[in-house]
């Protein structure tokens, strides 16, 4: 019974019915940051808008790169 | 701890983009070209809580028959229509008189169609709580 509750809230997660933010530190260098949910100590179903804190301590909404934009891989 | 970063330079020179359970933070402030097309590199600033993220979160798992789920409370019937589905669905494989297994699968079918119905057909036009006029504020998350 407990299973098949947590399987329609897990379902349901994909329908717009929790809204979370979250900070974390940004690291000099590094360009990938995990939003598993396993590692991530959070459970993103859906990224809304990502935000980068400024020289006067205030959050500004970053634009994101479309599919086909994106830099190629470094498979070096 | 602020940034190096001007407003003007996030919002020109920083972009992210995601890859599976990646998110990337790329910067092209230091290339030479303006061209929009120009390589995108890590950025150069340790800032601590630089990043915030806002997203649509899973709800967290349900322990107990107890407890509440952490859903809307306009879910909730829903929620009780998905399980009636399987267990319906369950009754039906078990049942030895097929008069019995095929009421027991209408049942199923009927609360499954009222779940999709409440959650992907109708789910956040009837659900969501935008009212009022028209006015958008940045979010702040000092």
């Amino acid at each position: 019974m407990i299973g098949l509750i947590n399987d329609a809230t897990t379902e349901l997660g994909k329908y717009n019915s929790k809204y979370e933010s979250a900070k974390t530190d940004s690291v000099s260098g590094t360009k990938w940051y995990t939003i598993s949910d396993s590692y991530s100590g959070i459970e993103v179903n859906k990224i809304e808008n990502v935000y980068f804190l400024d020289d006067n301590d205030e959050y500004i909404i970053m634009p994101r790169l479309v599919r086909g934009m994106t830099p190629k891989e470094d498979f070096s | 701890m602020a940034s190096g970063y001007t407003k003007n330079d996030i919002q020109n020179y920083l972009r992210y983009y995601i890859k599976g359970d990646n998110l990337a933070i790329v910067t092209n402030k230091y290339d030479s070209s303006t061209n929009e097309n120009s390589d995108y590199v890590a950025i150069d600033e340790s800032v601590t809580n630089g990043i915030a993220i806002s997203y649509l979160a899973e709800p967290n798992v349900v322990s107990a028959v107890t407890e509440t789920p952490d859903i809307d409370n306009t879910l909730h019937l829903s929620l009780v229509d998905y399980v009636k589905a399987r267990l319906y669905l369950d009754k039906a494989g078990k049942e030895d008189d097929p008069n019995k297994a095929m009421i027991a699968e209408r049942l199923s079918q009927m609360h499954e169609k009222r779940w999709n119905d409440a959650v992907r057909k109708y789910g956040m036009s009837k659900r969501d709580k935008i009212g009022g006029d028209r006015v958008v504020i940045g979010q702040d998350f000092r």
